[in-house]
């Protein structure tokens, strides 16, 4: 399996993912209607699965290296985790924006097809790698699914028709892409102190990952003890996911990047 | 962020008066950051120096003594209330993450001038701001989880995992500096060293000594790319990965079909072409088929990427197009050498990337060689580590991991017990 493969991949299972969260809004129901979405929105992500494993085994090293790698993996768990949630809450429209945003990682993957190379730095050979990037692009993708709830609470808030229930959804998210959160950066460490000699540096991509943490850190706590209030943490968690996507990928960019071990492209 | 957090009670109530919520919280952050940027202004010596053991101990003991004292006797006056409350809690981090943040984005180049340098702001890792900003945040997060912490039962448990835990990692990390030894060593082959040196070239001596034996480079296969001989960037229509090159495979870039006849990983120019050699400074290189797709036409030649001693080879197109052969990328850097320590027999090992070996409380990574000889390179040059207080802050993350699985493990539920409270 190569990257020359992934058209097909990419593009099958966007068709699939499409036509099963289009289906869910259609009117009426029996049990064929109700078992087609599910049967199409698991057929992409086995698809996609599997072109995930066999690149994983024709790299022979774990697709999680460049930018266009990680994409990936984002699109695939945005799939994923907004399926399971959807099983979860019942929420069509939670569905429908997770698959959306994992098109956008498809789309972007298919007009800017990078090198997908199959050497592997020294530094990078490490057994901290794979689970401190997986950790990551799994919290990632909760915490972006966090993100979409929220513009989706600030929409309903500006209309006045939120409803509590939705913050509750966010919340859980958000606790669970902390937790992810918290064992990337510590693996992060672990790893750095192996491979680099010391487990906190200050690199620019160090620092945007913890405060990233604290971001969502303070919108845990803010939370926890203002539990009526609805648009602070909804905006907060808004700006969290900023921060978030710099520390992903703004870093590279930034001048104070310089000389970054994490700068990759 | 303090305007939206004020709520109608607070709005008429007078600064200052108890208790403090989040007006006088964002008011004490702010008053930190400028007494942390005030000392670096006033200070003649840039920055925070960490002393080292016993004196950064002594500081932790005092820090710590003092949070429990305060726990234990002053538990209901105001002061130790807020502190341990809601508004600090949440200031304390925002002025952590304001720190970090002007760390994330102002370039950090120590020994420039200017009033910004003065104030700290080119070295934020040791300026007073983040020790205003660390200690905050270690007195509002050590006087809750003392609070929190009694009595010690398994519902508190993941609290105290998370808030203790992060507590040890910063008071330990930030503590920890003061004995912090990073010191390179420059090995040449055959010599026995048994000192180091640091950024300001000061040499340090070892309780060890290490002799290198031998440096050596493993690649992986190098690869062929068509490149503008005028520029030396590859080509506009090339997409995804370059094609390594092995003997016998075939391969395709665009417009070319391309046969690999012959390949020597380390060879020697050899009349037209090469000869298997292993002479220092043996660039690999590779005799290829070319068949042009559009013409149908053959030829045939060798490319080499070349070395510090021999040039490059390529085969020319045409329109100024080349096909070149990449220089072939890292797979292990090695050093063999040979450890001896006061104590025990001299010892063999191997130093690489992501695997440093532990001798006398320190560690040895690999951490540069002479680049311009490459892989015939007969220095290597190591980064040893010392960092007593390593089992301290691994302490501390270790209780953050277990934390981060509690969470992960009850998520919603803890937030409904907590709001229970």
């Amino acid at each position: 399996m190569e990257w020359t493969n992934f058209p097909f991949f990419g593009v099958t299972t966007a068709l699939l993912w499409v036509m099963g969260s289009a289906i869910v809004w259609f009117p009426g129901s029996g049990r064929i209607k109700n078992a087609i979405p599910h049967m199409l929105i698991i057929a992409g992500i086995a698809l996609f699965g599997f072109f995930l494993a066999a690149l994983w085994i024709s790299l022979g090293r774990a697709p999680m290296r460049t930018l266009g790698e990680t994409r990936l993996w984002y699109a695939f768990f945005l799939g994923a985790i907004g399926y399971i949630a959807y099983l979860r809450w019942r929420y069509k429209w939670f569905l429908s924006y997770s698959i959306m945003m994992s098109l956008v990682f498809i789309i972007i993957n298919l007009v800017f097809p990078e090198n997908f190379s199959k050497t592997l730095v020294p530094a990078l050979q490490s057994p901290w790698f794979v689970p401190h990037v997986i950790v990551y692009i799994f919290g990632y993708a909760l915490l972006g699914a966090a993100t979409l709830v929220s513009v989706k609470g600030l929409y309903l808030d500006y209309f006045r028709t939120f409803r509590k229930s939705l913050i509750a959804l966010s919340d859980n998210l958000v606790y669970l892409g902390f937790a992810f959160l918290t064992l990337g950066l510590l693996f992060g460490a672990i790893w750095a102190k192996e491979a680099w000699g010391h487990y906190w540096t200050w690199d620019p991509k160090e620092t945007w990952a913890f405060v990233t943490w604290l971001a969502y850190l303070l919108y845990i706590h803010y939370r926890h003890f203002h539990p009526s209030r609805v648009r602070t943490p909804l905006w907060m968690l808004s700006c969290a996911f900023i921060i978030l996507l710099i520390a992903w990928f703004g870093v590279n960019y930034l001048p104070a990047a310089r000389g970054s071990i994490h700068v990759y492209t | 962020m303090s305007d939206k957090n004020k709520s109608k009670v607070e709005k008429g109530r007078k600064m200052w008066s108890d208790p403090w919520r989040y007006r006088e919280s964002f008011t004490v952050a702010l008053l930190l950051l400028a007494t942390g940027i005030l000392i670096e202004l006033v200070t003649p010596h840039p920055g925070v120096t960490v002393p080292g053991f016993p004196a950064n101990m002594f500081t932790g003991m005092v820090f710590i003594t003092t949070l429990v004292f305060l726990h234990l006797f002053y538990r209901k006056s105001p002061l130790v209330k807020w502190l341990s409350g809601v508004p600090a809690a949440v200031s304390s981090i925002t002025l952590f993450s304001l720190v970090a943040l002007l760390l994330g984005i102002i370039p950090q180049r120590g020994g420039s001038d200017g009033i910004f340098a003065a104030a700290g702001f080119t070295h934020i890792t040791n300026s007073w701001m983040i020790v205003m900003a660390q200690m905050y945040v270690l007195a509002s997060l050590g006087l809750v989880t003392l609070r929190r912490s009694l009595p010690l039962n398994w519902k508190n448990a993941g609290f105290l995992l998370n808030h203790a835990g992060l507590w040890i990692v910063i008071a330990g990390a930030s503590l920890g500096t003061g004995d912090l030894q990073r010191l390179k060593m420059d090995l040449h082959k055959g010599e026995t060293i048994w000192y180091g040196y640091d950024a300001q070239n000061r040499t340090y001596e070892l309780p060890f000594a290490v002799r290198l034996d031998n440096f050596h480079i493993e690649e992986y296969p190098p690869k062929a790319g068509i490149f503008d001989g005028r520029t030396g960037r590859l080509a506009d229509d090339i997409r995804g990965d370059l094609p390594h090159i092995y003997e016998g495979d075939e391969f395709t870039l665009p417009g070319y079909r391309i046969t690999v006849e012959k390949f020597f990983p380390s060879a020697w120019p050899d009349g037209e072409g090469f000869m298997q050699s292993d002479e220092t400074g043996s660039p690999p290189a590779a005799k290829l088929t070319v068949t042009s797709s559009g013409s149908g036409e053959t030829y045939s030649g060798w490319i080499s990427c070349g070395s510090f001693l021999i040039s490059p080879s390529y085969i020319m197109l045409g329109n100024n197009m080349v096909l070149a052969m990449t220089e072939p990328q890292t797979r292990r850097y090695i050093s063999e050498v040979r450890i001896y320590t006061q104590d025990d027999e001299p010892e063999d090992k191997i130093i690489e990337v992501n695997d440093a070996p532990r001798v006398s409380g320190w560690r040895l990574y690999q951490f540069s060689y002479d680049t311009s000889r490459g892989k015939w390179s007969e220095l290597s040059i190591l980064e040893i580590v010392r960092d007593p207080w390593l089992p301290v802050v691994y302490t501390g993350i270790f209780m953050l991991l277990a934390g981060a699985l509690y969470i992960l493990w009850l998520g919603k539920d803890i937030k409904t017990e907590k709001s229970k409270e």
